[in-house]
């Protein structure tokens, strides 16, 4: 195998670059994590991939750039398309979200992640090469991953068919560990609109119990005790939101003023906050806290930017702030410190504490769309 | 409206059409003529227009899959359901994804492309399992649950 960087002068270069920028066209945000290194594979068989660690790409020459030009088969023109846009998709949010309560910081969030990307690049690929110059390419053959097919029932169960896409949309503009949270909104909005209050703290606790019920072992492909051969990941996960629909509204039927006692899906921010309500003499197993009888996070720990990338690694996470002290759990404000305002849900920065509908919205609909840039004149056709 | 926004009405117009058939071409086509105003840009409504142009071509059934795609499906399926430690997942995705490039090779150039494309995501899982900073937060050897 063979791994060179492409020169920034070549034609090779050029038209990845073009492509790149009619792809972040299609869903323009502020976070562009590509640091403008192109390298290119021969010989290994594998597709590629953008790098988190040093903001480059690395792609097949033979599968990815070599199928760029005017020569290539349109068929596979339309698989290399599809990579450009699916890494594309890799390099403009952060992975990470350590300090949001609703963030799952385990593998399975890895697992949403290639779903969902490739779920998007799937209903974008033919959008992105007729406005990169391509014109109609034949559609790839209709069968699809694993990961694609579960991301896809997940998606139906929350939107419904004809709003599976928008929500795919609104999910992706998360970082990788809030898009559970985004799905979860949604359900909550369709299934739970009638029992859950629009209060935050209420809209919080309901989404964290159906991200619990959603973060299961089938989507966890890489979990070693439970092995899930012969399992239906897609019947699973919504046979497990089912029944925290119904728990949710049984709650709701009980305790209509106290928001679901859900548990904390950040592992961190439970662990801390089990500590801060029991002393370290007396530490409480994490995942047995629920959201209701928990303080706030501490007003500093709100993500108001760019959460940091997984470059700080597991061991270099800054923690949640531990100094808050803890709230009553009667306290209407003790979640606030981790919920967006209101008002961001039309602000342009996405808003990582809220997976709710709008707030992770680039630009908010009909604004500050960005158009492929022409001034190179057009892509060649892949005719 | 964003162009984004048109897509994801164009692709349930198709979805639409591939269940309903032709009769659902004509309103489809309509509906998705009306939206072209409201697009931000000339160009947004050039690639918007030419989107529509092919719309009656969804009314064809897709061809069945061969048993070649089928094959690579399967492979693909058990790859990413099947259990063991990171080491041997590595080694079960790496075998699976070499066996869907094999079967790619014997298929006509017109589902060959499609084929090697199923491992696009397998590629990434195996890649994910050797990333040392996953899973965030917790210890490596953790439930995740």
């Amino acid at each position: 195998m063979a791994v060179t960087l492409v020169d920034r002068d070549s034609e090779e270069y050029r038209r990845f670059a073009e492509l790149y920028k009619a792809a972040r066209a299609l869903r323009p945000n502020e976070t562009d994590l590509w640091k403008g290194d192109l390298y290119a594979t021969s010989g290994e068989g594998g597709w590629g991939a953008f790098q988190q660690q040093d903001g480059s790409f690395k792609l097949s020459r033979e599968l990815v750039l070599d199928q760029l030009g005017p020569d290539a088969n349109p068929h596979d023109q339309v698989q290399a398309l599809s990579t450009i846009l699916h890494e594309t998709n890799h390099a403009r949010v952060p992975v990470d979200a350590p300090k949001e309560p609703n963030a799952v910081r385990s593998r399975h969030s890895k697992a949403l992640d290639e779903g969902l990307t490739e779920f998007v690049a799937v209903k974008d690929v033919a959008v992105f090469a007729e406005s990169a110059g391509y014109g109609e390419l034949p559609d790839a053959k209709p069968e699809y991953p694993a990961a694609y097919r579960a991301t896809d029932a997940l998606l139906e169960y929350a939107a419904g068919p004809d709003g599976k896409d928008a929500l795919a949309d609104r999910a992706i503009d998360q970082p990788v560990v809030m898009r559970w949270d985004a799905i979860a909104d949604e359900i909550v909005k369709n299934k739970l609109g009638d029992v859950v209050p629009p209060d935050p703290q209420h809209q919080q606790a309901a989404r964290a119990e159906l991200i619990n019920a959603m973060v299961s072992p089938e989507w966890d492909e890489l979990h070693k005790q439970q092995p899930v051969v012969g399992h239906d990941a897609a019947r699973q996960t919504t046979q497990a939101l089912d029944n925290a629909t119904a728990r949710i509204r049984e709650h709701y039927a009980q305790n209509p003023a106290e928001p679901c006692p859900a548990k904390i899906p950040n592992f961190e921010i439970a662990k801390q906050q089990a500590e801060q309500l029991n002393g370290p003499q007396n530490r409480t197993r994490a995942a047995d806290v629920d959201l209701s009888k928990l303080p706030p996070p501490a007003a500093d720990s709100r993500v108001d930017g760019a959460a940091p990338s997984r470059t700080t690694g597991a061991s270099g996470q800054q923690a949640p702030a531990g100094a808050a002290a803890p709230a009553s759990a009667n306290d209407p404000m003790r979640f606030l410190g981790a919920q967006a305002p209101a008002a961001e849900a039309t602000h342009r920065k996405p808003s990582l504490g809220d997976g709710s509908r709008g707030a992770g919205s680039p630009a908010g609909p009909g604004t500050q769309r960005a158009t492929p840039g022409r001034t190179t004149g057009p892509i060649e056709h892949g005719h | 409206m964003r162009l984004n926004e048109f897509n994801n009405a164009h692709n349930a117009a198709k979805r639409r059409i591939r269940r309903d058939g032709l009769a659902a071409v004509g309103p489809a086509e309509q509906s998705l003529r009306d939206l072209l105003p409201e697009l931000e840009s000339d160009e947004d409504r050039r690639v918007a227009a030419a989107l529509i142009t092919r719309l009656p071509g969804y009314a064809v059934p897709p061809e069945p899959s061969s048993e070649l795609m089928q094959e690579a499906v399967a492979i693909e399926h058990a790859a990413y359901a099947a259990p063991g430690s990171d080491e041997e997942r590595i080694a079960i995705l790496a075998e699976a994804r070499r066996k869907i490039f094999e079967i790619a090779d014997r298929a006509p150039a017109d589902e060959a492309a499609s084929i090697r494309g199923l491992t696009r995501v397998l590629e990434h899982l195996e890649d994910n399992l050797r990333d040392p900073d996953w899973p965030l937060g917790r210890p490596q050897d953790s439930s995740g649950h």
